[in-house]
């Protein structure tokens, strides 16, 4: 098989006293959609923040394209796009002036890559002139997918992308991610929208209070259970009663 | 070599796009102007304060074209008006961008730590030079439209411009301390209205403070105001003044203790470097939160 595109080995995060991420491995390829679950403060986002090389890991080793990633090791990150959270801008720029700000930091991309990437996630020009301060959340949320795509990167992280989005971006988004995924792009997703992830990945993993429960494809999770809702509820609870809330 | 080129590009841009910096150019250019402009009125009108008349033709010399265009420069000295505008232009400039949570949107593209902060450092330096280059600029107006009033004619001949563009170097190192700390501080506390508090504090009070504290405790102790960046930029820019001008502001004893303006440079350049290496040694150790 081909080179993995993102393995965690064995991750760990400790934040003082809080074992937020324990123990997390496991390996996204090239062309899947990875599945990123777990209830609020299971350590998804902290996990991202460690992959995206801002967060120091306590232990363990993350691998891009085969090459380390670190704070201190960051060059296999220039194939990586990502979108966190709410995106964070320039007030004072447009839209636009950040992706021509961004776009120079890789010589090989013309500027017409620029409106590429506009036109991909469905922001109008005259909307991507405005300073960034004026946009609305949706605005906010396609500019930061522009800005992730626009290197063509080999790994897409995304973090609750589809946030403040309107249902119809939302479809945008699930097809786009689809047809990026077809084209060979490996997407590393974490939602709280189970039946989005249903739809889009090929494979989940699920974290609870830091550890991944369970991982697997989709329809091997599934068994016979009516969604991923169902895993997700059922994991867990499996792993809440195994490890009670302290 | 190039990439850090294209990030101190992408950092210059960003600050340019920003109105601060031209909000701040222009208010030092127009506070320079009415300064020169009380002074001369002040000069005009010599009530109150019974000045030798020798003091007082020293004095209005000091506004007029040759002097004048160094004494101007001053202006722009860390230790007064310029630490203040760097204060807050690199507090904004850097600290902003943990609010902004945009210091994530660079380095999770895998532009390195050490770059970014080498990036805007280097983007600052003609940001600091523009805040001189317009003092200077406004302060030659101002000296050149005093001169004129009292003298007629502009001396041209007389103005040793080399000298000027090396007054103007001295001035810009005496920012650098200034801005070297405050990117320590904007990069450890990542709060823009913190690094500005605690900037402008330094700069306007706990400075000060200390030069007139420890002049009165004991002459061992004015020694020891030297060594502040304050007393470093006055000792650099001691060619600058005339003789009346220096002695205004600064307790005797202090003042009396200046270093010379070799070893005062010496002493800004390392407080330059003890703030890059603080901010560095800080910012290499974080964990960048992404939201
Ligand atoms: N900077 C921090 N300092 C201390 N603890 C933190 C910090 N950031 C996160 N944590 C803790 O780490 C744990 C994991 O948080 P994280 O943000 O990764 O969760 P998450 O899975 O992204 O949750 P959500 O679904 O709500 O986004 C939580 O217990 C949180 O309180
Ligand atoms: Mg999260």
């Amino acid at each position: 098989m081909s080179q993995p595109v993102l393995r965690l080995e064995h991750v760990v995060k400790d934040y003082g006293s809080v074992r937020a991420v324990d123990d997390v491995s496991l390996t996204v390829w090239p062309g899947e959609c990875f599945g990123f679950l777990g209830p609020n403060g299971a350590g998804k986002t902290t996990t991202i923040g460690m992959v995206l090389g801002l967060l120091h890991p306590t232990a363990g080793r993350i691998e891009v394209l085969g090459r380390p990633v670190t704070p201190r090791h960051t060059a296999a990150l220039r194939e990586v796009g990502a979108l966190v959270g709410a995106p964070a801008f320039y007030p004072y720029l447009s839209g636009r002036a950040h992706l021509d700000l961004l776009r120079r930091l890789y010589p090989d991309l013309p500027p017409s890559r620029v409106d590429e990437v506009l036109e991909q996630v469905g922001l109008p020009p005259q909307a991507a002139r405005r300073p960034v301060k004026t946009y609305s959340t949706g605005m906010r949320q396609r500019l930061g997918l522009a800005a992730a795509l626009l290197h063509r990167p080999r790994l897409l992280v995304l973090d609750e992308p589809t946030n403040g989005l309107d249902p119809i971006g939302m479809a945008e988004m699930r097809a786009l991610l689809r047809q990026l995924a077809e084209g060979g792009m490996a997407i590393f997703l974490s939602s709280h929208l189970l039946h989005e992830v249903q739809q889009v990945c090929d494979r989940v993993g699920i974290l609870y209070r830091g550890r991944l429960q369970a991982v697997g494809p989709v329809d091997e999770l599934l068994q016979g259970r009516r969604d991923l809702e169902e895993v997700f509820f059922d994991t867990v609870a499996a792993a809440s009663s195994a490890r009670p809330r302290a | 070599m190039t990439a850090l080129l294209t990030l101190t590009r992408i950092e210059m841009r960003k600050l340019t796009a920003r109105k601060l910096l031209w909000v701040e150019l222009a208010l030092l250019g127009l506070l320079v102007l009415a300064l020169h402009g009380a002074l001369a009125a002040a000069l005009q009108n010599p009530q109150g304060a019974d000045l030798p008349p020798e003091a007082l033709a020293e004095l209005r010399a000091g506004l007029r074209w040759p002097q004048g265009l160094r004494g101007a420069l001053t202006f722009a000295n860390g230790g007064e008006l310029g630490g203040l505008f760097v204060v807050v232009l690199v507090a904004a400039f850097t600290a902003q961008e943990y609010t902004w949570h945009t210091v994530g949107l660079w380095l999770s593209r895998g532009v390195s730590r050490r770059r970014y902060l080498a990036a805007k450092a280097l983007a600052l330096l003609p940001a600091l030079a523009a805040l001189v280059l317009v003092t200077l600029l406004s302060g030659a107006v101002a000296t050149g439209l005093y001169t004129w009033h009292s003298v007629g004619a502009l001396p041209w001949q007389q103005v040793a411009w080399a000298e000027l563009l090396v007054d103007g170097g001295r001035v810009l190192l005496t920012l650098l301390p200034y801005a070297a700390l405050t990117l320590a501080v904007a990069v450890l506390t990542r709060s823009t209205l913190v690094t500005v508090g605690l900037g402008l504090g330094y700069t306007l009070l706990v400075e000060n403070l200390a030069v007139e504290v420890l002049s009165l405790l004991s002459p061992d102790a004015a020694r020891l105001t030297r060594y502040l960046p304050t007393m470093l930029a006055k000792a650099v820019l001691q060619p600058l003044q005339s003789g009346m001008q220096a002695q205004v502001g600064v307790a005797s004893a202090a003042r009396d203790a200046l270093l010379a303006p070799g070893p005062a440079a010496l002493g800004l350049l390392a407080y330059t470097a003890a703030g890059l290496a603080l901010a560095w040694w800080a910012f290499r150790r974080q964990d960048i939160p992404t939201a």
